[in-house]
Formats: structure tokens, C-alpha cells, sequence
């Protein structure tokens, strides 16, 4: 009897001890399976992020060899007296500033235009989307032989108009706009895309519901859809708001290192990159670039994203 | 309709709503055409380059019509390696695409199905990666790749993008959406969680996996800058840095052999999303519907 009592305290004992083992493999098993992904993003994302702002407190060069002499705040004291450096920050604002209007209205616009009863839509949707697909390298290629000051397709059609001819990539005052051309063309169909699934998640008996008040089209866009759809709206903003303060491998592709004529499409982007791969390398200079970058990018996200959690529902 | 006078009868006020619902469509019909020929154009335009007679290339004038000289294309693909650029990018677009979807997958199921400490936090974490700008690492991930002994490697150009952070979400949200009942269901029957991913909850995910890899695939292979820094050699350059070695040497001068290399070196990734564009298109939808 006493045996038998004792066996099954053990037992019990063994079971929850068991359980208990269970319930903490379990809960190691969950790291378990978020390990791969992290150890990835340590070291190629998480690292890299807290290294620079260490590096920017170096004069680094990935030419010199043995230590990297301390400097204190020197980079970011360049920086602030460099002219280089604030026309950087001049391109940039101005690429954003002209960029990302442009595209959130064009791509409003389309997807409006594409929401309902175009025939085709899906051939047309596709059309647009392609060349937010197709890679860089090869469509930069091809823009720029478009742009060609003497045999480009741009001159060409002006030239059968009889206009005078532009250098679009060569002339500093229309360097940038060029870019942003060629920027707008390439991602525009993503956003079109992302903004069709926002206007097919508004439930059409809405509209409908406005029509029979005696809505017009453009009252409906105003006050039903317009409203409905401002989570998406502020999905794209930061994303396109995002992808233009960082904007520069098209600006590298298409006018070099520099940026064009008299530095005119050299962005912050641009700019840590010629700094920290040229032949000199200033690597804790670029390194100091990139926490500018990397904070100018951080507030405004995080401020739009403030704006969207206060705007996420305005109508309930 | 407040334009409208309120002295119009009630058919005239219909025939005037039927005309501008008509006119508005024809509008709407004329802005999406020409939308889609202004993005379609230059790539119809390249290839149209591609197949010109030298002397055409040449002109002045545009050419809308090719000529069909398809010895642009012999003559431009013995200039450069090719193949080996084309072999290059096969491998390491394999090879991230297989990495990247198991990584996501898992990361992507444990946030999904199941409760730990730490895991809104670590949640978070991912979230917040949106926010730093690659290009503002790119520096230190250099000096990281080179710490390691990897520049001019395959694995410098697989392992940093061995993770899809919107292929993370994508599953999430799919196993998030998946009944709990399942689990409790399968678990009865004696299955491990790493089973039930495997027999269970992976094989219906399926088209989510497929919206990943699809995703992975094309931005692996379209990669640019990195895969620039981190090779030197031809061994292990993929097809866009040769492309881009190509365009600012000896294709500098030669824009039908330019054409014809920017035309061959995008039409395995346009070929793939053309099968697969609906899935494409559907996933960014989801994507970004749901965060």
C-alpha cells in the first residue's frame, strides 16, 4: 500500500515535472524557429545598424590597415561645415518634396481610374506594373540611352515636333527632373497596385449607399472613399516617402558617382557612397552620412506613422 | 449633382447622369491606355533598338519597326561572359530563394502559432527594419562581408538577403488566420509542431510560399548595388553588375548591342513574372492590406 502510494507521488511528481519540461521546450522550440531568421538579420541587419553609428565616431578607411584612430565628433563637425554635404541634403529634400507628391497623386489617380468597369483591367494593371519588375541596371540602361543628348529617343520625338532639344541628363537643371522621371516611371505600378486593394476592400454598398443620397461622383470620392482609404494612403506615403530620402542607386546609374553636372543629383545616398567606396575612402565620414540618413528616415517614419494610428479609422 | 438646374425634368436629369457616367468612363479609359503605353513603351522601344540595322541605330530620326538584324545579339554576346554572369545569378538566386523562404517560414510560423516570452518585442524588432534604410548600413554590412573573408563570394551575395522581412508577414498573417483546432486536432493524433508545419500548416501556406519565393526570386536577381560592392571578379558577377560593366564599357557606344544585352538579360525575370504575375500581384496586395 505504502509502495503503491509512493509510486504514484513519483509518477505525479515525474509528470508534472515533465509537463513543465514540455511547456519550457516548447517555449525554447519557439526560438528555436526564429533563430535562422535572426541570426541573418544580426548580423547583416541589427549589426550593421549599431556599427555605424560607432564608426561615425572613427576616421575609418577600409584601406588602412590596424586601428582605426578615435575622432570624437570630428565627422559630424565636417559635415556641418561642408557644402557638400548640405547641397546633399538640398537634392534630397527636393527629390522628396517633388517625388513623392507626384507619384501618390498619379497613382491615386490611376488606381481611381482602373477601379471599376474598365474592361481588361487585369491587362492593363499588368502593363503598369511591369516595370516596377524589371531590373534596374537594364532599365536605367535603357532610359538613359532614351535620354541621349544626340540619338535619344526624347530628342528624336522633339525633333520631329520641331522643338528644340533637351540635355536631359547633361543640363544641371534638368538632371534631377529626368531622374525623377525615370524613378516615377519605374515604381508607380506598385503603388497603383497597392491602392487597387485598398479601393476593393471598400465595400461598394457604401458608394452606393452615398449614390442613392444624391452623391455626385466626385462628393462619393471625397467623402466616402477618400476617407475609407487614408490607411492605405498613408501605407504608400511612408513607403514611397521612405524609398525617396534613400534614392540613389538611379541617380548612380544614370549620372555616375557624382551625381551629374555640378553634383546636381548627388543625394545624401549618393553622397555616403562616394565617400565610403571611392578610391580614398572616407569611411567614418560616410558612416556619419548614414546616421543622418538613417535618423532623417527614422523621425519621418515614425512621425507618419503616428499620423497613422490617430487617422487609421476616421469614420469609426 | 448640385451643378444640375433644378429646372431640368426628371429625363433630361437622367440622359444628363447617363452622358457624364459615359464621358467620365471615356476619360478614364483614355488616361489608363496611355498610362500603360508610357510604361509599356521603352520596353517595346528596347527591344526595337535591339533588332536595328547598325545604320539605323545610328539615325536620328526614331525607329519605331525593327529591322530584325539579329546579329546585334550574336555579336554583343561574345564580348562578355555571359554565360558565367548568367550561371552566377542562377546560383545565388537559387540559393536565396530556397534560404529565404525556410527562414521565413519558420520565423514566420513561430510568430504565428505560437506564445512566448518576448515575442511582441521581437515582433517589433522586424517591424521596425522597415525603417532603416539599407543604404544607410551599407557601409558597416561592407566591413562586416569583409571581416568575414566573403567579398568576392557566392555567400556575400546569398546569406544577407537569407531572410524576406515581407515574406515574414505574409506567413504570419497566414498562420495567424489559420484555426487553432487544427493544432489541437493534429496534436491528439501525436504530432510535434515541427510535423504539423511540415505535413500540415507548410503545405496549405502554399501560395503564400509561392508569393515569397516569387518575391525573393526577383529581388535576388534584379539586385544591384550590393552584389556591385561585395564582386570583383567574372567568376562570381552576377548578370546586372556584368550588365552594368557592359553599359559603362564596351556597350558605351554601341546602343543597338546595348539594347540587345539590356533585352536578354531581362527576360528570364519577365518571362518567370509573367507566368506568375497573378500570384505577383495578389501577394503585395495582401501585404499591404494587412500590416
Amino acid at each position: 500500500m505504502k509502495q503503491d502510494v509512493a509510486m504514484d507521488m513519483i509518477s505525479s511528481r515525474e509528470k508534472t515535472h515533465s509537463r513543465k519540461w514540455s511547456i519550457r521546450f516548447s517555449t525554447g522550440q519557439a526560438y528555436l524557429y526564429l533563430l535562422p531568421a535572426f541570426v541573418v538579420l544580426g548580423i547583416f541587419s541589427y549589426a550593421p545598424s549599431i556599427f555605424v553609428f560607432y564608426m561615425s565616431l572613427f576616421n575609418w578607411s577600409f584601406l588602412s590597415q590596424g586601428a582605426q584612430p578615435f575622432v570624437g565628433l570630428t565627422n559630424y563637425d565636417y559635415l556641418w561645415h561642408s557644402v557638400a554635404f548640405w547641397q546633399a541634403l538640398r537634392v534630397t529634400l527636393l527629390y522628396v518634396v517633388v517625388s513623392v507628391p507626384l507619384h501618390l497623386v498619379l497613382a491615386l489617380f490611376l488606381a481611381l481610374c482602373l477601379m471599376s468597369g474598365i474592361r481588361a483591367k487585369a491587362f492593363w494593371r499588368l502593363a503598369i506594373f511591369a516595370p516596377f519588375i524589371t531590373p534596374l541596371v537594364a532599365t536605367t540602361a535603357i532610359w538613359s540611352l532614351m535620354f541621349d543628348n544626340y540619338h535619344g529617343l526624347l530628342n528624336g520625338m522633339l525633333h520631329l515636333f520641331h522643338l528644340r532639344s533637351i540635355d536631359w541628363l547633361g543640363d544641371p537643371h534638368w538632371t534631377l527632373f529626368s531622374i525623377i522621371i525615370y524613378t516615377t516611371w519605374k515604381s508607380l505600378g506598385f503603388s497603383v497596385v497597392i491602392f487597387l486593394s485598398g479601393l476593393g476592400n471598400i465595400s461598394p454598398s457604401l458608394s452606393e449607399a452615398a449614390r442613392i443620397d444624391g452623391a455626385n461622383a466626385w462628393q462619393i470620392l471625397r467623402y466616402v472613399t477618400w476617407p475609407l482609404l487614408m490607411p492605405i494612403t498613408l501605407v504608400v506615403l511612408l513607403l514611397s516617402t521612405i524609398d525617396a530620402f534613400k534614392m540613389f542607386q538611379p541617380a548612380f546609374l544614370l549620372t555616375g558617382p557624382a551625381g551629374g553636372p555640378g553634383n546636381v543629383a548627388r543625394t545624401l545616398g549618393l553622397y555616403l557612397f562616394s565617400e565610403g567606396f571611392s578610391n580614398n575612402p572616407h569611411d567614418g565620414r560616410g558612416a556619419a552620412i548614414s546616421v543622418l540618413l538613417f535618423l532623417l528616415v527614422f523621425t519621418i517614419s515614425v512621425a507618419q506613422l503616428g499620423l497613422t494610428q490617430r487617422r487609421a479609422n476616421p469614420l469609426y | 449633382m448640385s451643378v444640375l438646374p433644378q429646372s431640368l425634368s426628371e429625363t433630361g436629369r437622367r440622359r444628363f447622369r447617363w452622358r457624364s457616367k459615359h464621358t467620365q468612363l471615356v476619360f478614364r479609359y483614355i488616361f489608363v491606355v496611355f498610362a500603360a503605353l508610357l510604361a509599356i513603351f521603352p520596353l517595346y522601344w528596347v527591344v526595337v533598338l535591339s533588332l536595328l540595322s547598325d545604320h539605323n541605330a545610328a539615325d536620328v530620326v526614331p525607329h519605331f519597326l525593327p529591322d530584325w538584324q539579329w546579329s546585334n545579339y550574336a555579336r554583343v554576346w561574345q564580348l562578355v561572359p555571359w554565360l558565367q554572369y548568367f550561371l552566377n545569378s542562377i546560383f545565388v538566386t537559387c540559393c536565396t530563394v530556397v534560404l529565404a523562404v525556410v527562414t521565413s517560414l519558420l520565423a514566420g510560423y513561430a510568430f504565428g502559432t505560437m506564445k512566448f516570452p518576448g515575442r511582441q518585442v521581437l515582433f517589433l524588432l522586424v517591424l521596425g527594419l522597415i525603417m532603416i534604410p539599407g543604404e544607410a548600413t551599407l557601409i558597416p554590412s561592407y566591413l562586416i562581408t569583409s571581416l568575414l573573408g566573403w567579398i568576392d563570394t557566392y555567400q556575400a551575395q546569398i546569406i544577407p538577403f537569407a531572410v524576406s522581412i515581407s515574406g515574414m508577414f505574409l506567413l504570419r498573417q497566414f498562420f495567424l488566420s489559420l484555426p487553432p483546432s487544427l493544432w489541437e486536432a493534429a496534436q491528439l493524433d501525436g504530432c510535434t509542431r515541427l510535423e504539423f508545419l511540415w505535413l500540415v500548416a507548410a503545405p496549405l501556406a502554399r501560395p503564400a510560399l509561392a508569393v515569397v519565393a516569387l518575391q525573393v526570386f526577383i529581388g535576388s536577381w534584379n539586385a544591384f548595388l550590393w552584389p556591385y560592392l561585395v564582386t570583383s571578379s567574372d567568376a562570381f558577377r552576377p548578370v546586372e553588375v556584368g550588365l552594368q560593366a557592359f553599359v559603362s564599357g564596351e556597350g558605351g557606344n554601341d546602343p543597338s548591342g546595348l539594347a540587345a544585352a539590356a533585352t536578354f538579360t531581362t527576360l528570364p525575370v519577365l518571362v518567370i513574372f509573367l507566368i506568375a504575375q497573378r500570384q505577383f500581384i495578389e501577394g503585395i496586395s495582401a501585404g499591404a492590406s494587412k500590416d
